[in-house]
């Protein structure tokens, strides 16, 4: 058992408990503290992975990136709503692929959760290092093959 | 009453119809849309943004409270959850072999599709 990471996960899950119970008495305080006791003990190797590195610097990133997929859910929520009251509909669905240079699940899944929220734009399969993507138009499927997002991802994870 | 209050009122108000907005759109585009996977962009992306902008009205509204916490947390669970359904039902469909539709050729309308399924299935 690695202590540290039982203490990180201890104060994750008590801050967790403490701000959704919201109460403050003796009663559910101590549950919270003996709750968060045994579910830190069983999950804390879940939460932690010791083989990782540079935790901070992703965890701090990752915040950082939040606001730029925020502005892209955005974009993406106005050009599919264009696209569905447009008289003409302009749509016209492709299914594209690419190669990812990322390597981890975690950055994998982040793209593609990312690509998933963004404009035009689901993300279908990942087969081996293959991302297939269902584009609603050719211009989605354009930006999304320069790449930018899968570097800024890559710079999230350290993984460039 | 203040207006400070007012102008909560107000931005609360305009995040809800801007919200509705969306969720309207997804919905519209939801029926509009020829075929599973570009239904699957109508609802995939409006919904998170709608959903998300109304619960941010009710942060607004509430102001920071608890429940505000709460609220907060509901937004990064469907931030979170709301890609992954949508990518786990596209990939059941594109497992099962369900073909995306295409654009057809010139002259020929979208209303086409369901014809066109028929007859390869």
């Amino acid at each position: 058992m690695n202590i540290k990471h039982f203490i990180a996960t201890y104060l994750i899950v008590l801050t967790f408990w403490i701000l959704l119970s919201a109460h403050f008495d003796v009663f559910h305080v101590g549950a919270g503290i003996a709750c968060s006791a045994v579910v830190a003990y069983a999950s804390h190797d879940l939460m932690f992975k010791d083989t990782e590195k540079h935790r901070l610097t992703k965890t701090l990133r990752f915040i950082a990136y939040l606001p730029w997929l925020i502005y892209q859910i955005v974009l993406a929520n106005i050009d599919v709503a264009k696209r569905a009251l447009a008289p003409s509909m302009p749509i016209d669905p492709q299914v594209v692929t690419f190669k990812t240079i990322l390597r981890s699940d975690v950055a994998r899944t982040t793209l593609a959760n990312s690509i998933t929220l963004t404009p035009g734009t689901v993300t279908i399969d990942i087969v081996d290092d293959v991302f297939y993507v269902h584009a609603i138009a050719k211009e989605p499927a354009d930006g999304l093959l320069e790449g930018t997002m899968e570097r800024k991802v890559a710079h999230v994870f350290m993984e460039d | 009453m203040s207006d400070t209050t007012i102008l909560t009122n107000l931005l609360t108000v305009l995040l809800l119809l801007i919200g509705a907005f969306f969720m309207l759109a997804g919905t519209i585009g939801f029926v509009r849309f020829p075929d599973f996977y570009s239904r699957m962009h109508a609802t995939g992306k409006c919904d998170t943004l709608g959903e998300g902008l109304m619960l941010v009205a009710l942060i607004v509204y509430g102001g920071a409270t608890f429940v505000s916490v709460k609220i907060l947390f509901l937004i990064a669970f469907i931030l979170l959850a709301n890609p992954t359904s949508t990518h786990a039902i596209a990939k059941a469909a594109y497992d099962v072999g369900l073909e995306p539709w295409r654009k057809l050729e010139e002259g020929v309308e979208w209303m086409n599709t369901d014809e066109d399924r028929g007859e390869t299935e």
